[in-house]
């Protein structure tokens, strides 16, 4: 999901106005995943979220003529399916009187707040992963669940700008159209929920029993950390 | 640069987007705060792993109905 991917789905656009339906199975096929992840962060039911997706795609294949690609073809279909999803996900919190979750916006860094220069940053130095080989926290399903959970856990804006950068990797200027968000907002989102990601895998690892298959076996206690008080200008 | 202005960009420097400008002092903190380099690797690693998840692959129940759908927008082509 690159800027590669969006010049090959635009070049795809003629087809699809003329009706190839093979041209439309492979932008199903290619977005189908991304659109659902996205859909998740707005509601808790994988039902709804399936449901969210099928109208989006009834929505493009009925507006497909009308596209005038003023955006690339895949913010618009992502844009589609995050109006579709504010309104149908809204309406089953109604109906099932679940409050929405919060939608985060200034809710408290779990590290720190970007660009609020403070001194004694690192009053708690982060301890290295003590791993053998990092890509093995990659092929360890019990960290990517540890991953998993605790996107699920960030507050409804941060997942979103998590679910599209970091999981999706949709670019960040399209985000910034799909959601509706200035570009410093998007960067303190991606912080925050970047921080939150980091500090349950930090707490994984380093809780992880000692000769866990991931870790080297070397202490990880916190006989490495040191207090470090930054000489912050800001 | 400060930890507190290398922690600013560190998002864009993960992304492989921090400014041309700002890459020297950048790696000049890294290369001499290890709680910054640290903290980056950490970062690197959390991304990947976020990365990874996307990854997975997840089935469509309903490609077929989409695609009739398409169908009887279009005249069935």
């Amino acid at each position: 999901m690159s800027d590669r991917t969006d010049l090959a789905f635009d070049s795809l656009l003629p087809r699809l106005r003329a009706g190839d339906d093979a041209a439309f199975a492979i932008v199903v096929d290619r977005l189908h995943r991304p659109l659902l992840a996205l859909a998740r962060t707005f509601t808790s039911s994988p039902a709804l979220a399936e449901d969210i997706v099928q109208e989006t795609w009834l929505g493009v294949i009925r507006g497909l003529r009308g596209f005038e690609g003023r955006s690339t073809l895949r913010t618009w279909i992502f844009s589609i399916l995050v109006r579709r999803a504010r309104t149908m996900a809204a309406h089953d919190a109604r109906q099932s009187f679940v409050t929405p979750a919060a939608t985060d916006g200034a809710a408290g860094s779990a590290e720190w707040t970007p660009g609020a220069g403070k001194i004694g940053l690192w009053t708690e130095s982060p301890v290295p992963w003590a791993l053998v080989d990092p890509a093995s926290l990659f092929q360890s399903l019990e960290a990517l669940e540890v991953v998993r959970h605790a996107v699920d856990q960030l507050p409804e804006r941060q997942r979103q700008v998590l679910v599209l950068r970091d999981v999706e990797d949709v670019p960040a200027k399209d985000i910034c159209n799909i959601l509706e968000l200035s570009e410093t907002n998007l960067r303190v989102l991606l912080h925050r929920g970047r921080a939150r990601v980091r500090e349950a895998l930090d707490r994984y690892l380093r809780g992880a029993p000692r000769g866990h298959a991931m870790m080297n076996g070397r202490s990880t206690s916190h006989s490495s950390r040191r207090t470090y008080v930054s000489g912050d200008k800001r | 640069m400060t930890c507190q202005e290398a922690i600013d960009v560190m998002g864009e420097a993960l992304e492989g987007r921090l400014a041309a400008d700002l890459r020297p002092g950048f790696d000049e903190h890294m290369a001499e705060c290890p709680p910054c380099a640290t903290y980056l690797q950490h970062l690197q690693m959390t991304r990947n792993a976020l990365l990874r998840l996307g990854a997975e692959d997840g089935g469509n129940t309903r490609r077929q109905e989409l695609i009739d759908a398409f169908r009887r927008e279009f005249g069935g082509k």
